[in-house]
């Protein structure tokens, strides 16, 4: 059961990753979102490598050379569907 | 030659009832593709690849229904490297799906990866066993222990929970269903047509079911 719920955390965590990203108008610098998402650097980084690889996320390199992090259209629609597949894994006890 | 007991009216059935399942088991697969894409949650994995061998199997299961209807069994080669193949590849199919609705479950209770490659080598073993000895019935038996095993294993945990699962019901009815309609084939099914036409409604409404509460979650 311990396991069950450290899985549905970690699709939380993802998801309020992904939602301060959305609040701060789809654009924001590592730093301000790491200090908005409440985790500790070591396991921010290690969501935000996992957030890159399955491109929920991008990095944008402006012309000064800032990096923002924005959410891709997988990243939106994750947002979208998140409740229902919260729902599903938990209808069909995944 | 074809077997004398073979009704065109009942081999009808057998086909759009393969075609049926089929055909659910694949819209199942496709409608989580996005629940997949999104979350890559492993659980989810599980459940999708199930139900795809799961209509694998079934249309690997019509097509021993067929071999197994010829009046005369042929010697030749090709024919032996056919049915040998028709074999393997059902009971592989077949042993996996019903592995990959267990790891659905339990993925996160076990070491995932011993698990996994444990089904897939079971599996595997079971396959080339029943090609040795020329037939599905050794599938038919390791499966029904298997999942009678995991069902008492299963019911023994949710009892000291006080918590009985419609899911796992559902699971454990399309494992059985399976079960059933790999054993109601070929002759057997042409004779006991009733009884095989029953199954096959059963199972068919099983699932129904299960893609019907897929659909409320999956837009």
């Amino acid at each position: 059961m311990g396991a069950l719920t450290k899985k549905r955390e970690r699709l939380e965590v993802i998801f309020d990753i992904l939602k301060i990203i959305s609040f701060n108008h789809n654009s924001i610098k590592p730093t301000p979102l790491l200090r908005q998402s409440n985790l500790s650097s070591s396991s921010f980084f290690q969501y935000y490598d996992d957030l890159l690889q399955k491109e929920l996320v991008r990095e944008i390199i402006d012309q000064n050379g800032s990096k923002y992090i924005t959410l891709t259209d997988k990243g939106f629609r994750y947002l979208e569907k998140y409740t229902l597949i919260l729902g599903f894994i938990r209808e069909f006890e995944l | 030659m074809i077997n004398q007991h073979l009704d065109p009216f009942n081999f009808g059935i057998d086909i759009a009832f393969t075609l049926v399942m089929f055909l659910f088991f694949v819209l199942i697969y496709i409608k989580t593709r996005e629940i997949y894409s999104l979350s890559k949650h492993r659980g989810v994995k599980y459940f999708r690849d199930a139900f795809l061998f799961f209509g694998l199997s079934y249309v690997l299961r019509f097509a021993l229904s067929l071999v197994l209807l010829l009046e005369e069994v042929d010697f030749s080669f090709l024919y032996q490297v056919f049915f040998s193949s028709l074999i393997l590849c059902l009971g592989y199919f077949s042993t996996i799906s019903i592995f990959y609705l267990i790891f659905s479950l339990c993925w996160k209770s076990f070491d995932n990866r011993l698990f996994i490659r444990s089904g897939h080598l079971f599996a595997l073993a079971l396959s080339i066993l029943s090609v040795v000895l020329h037939s599905h019935l050794l599938i038919l038996l390791s499966q029904f222990v298997l999942i009678v095993v995991v069902t008492i294993i299963d019911l023994l945990r949710t009892t000291r929970q006080r918590k009985i699962s419609q899911t796992r019901t559902l699971y454990v009815l399309v494992s059985v269903l399976w079960l059933i309609n790999l054993l109601v084939i070929g002759r057997i099914r042409h004779l006991h047509s009733l009884i095989s036409t029953f199954g096959e409604i059963i199972s068919l409404l099983v699932v129904v079911i299960i893609y019907m509460r897929i659909t409320k979650w999956a837009r």
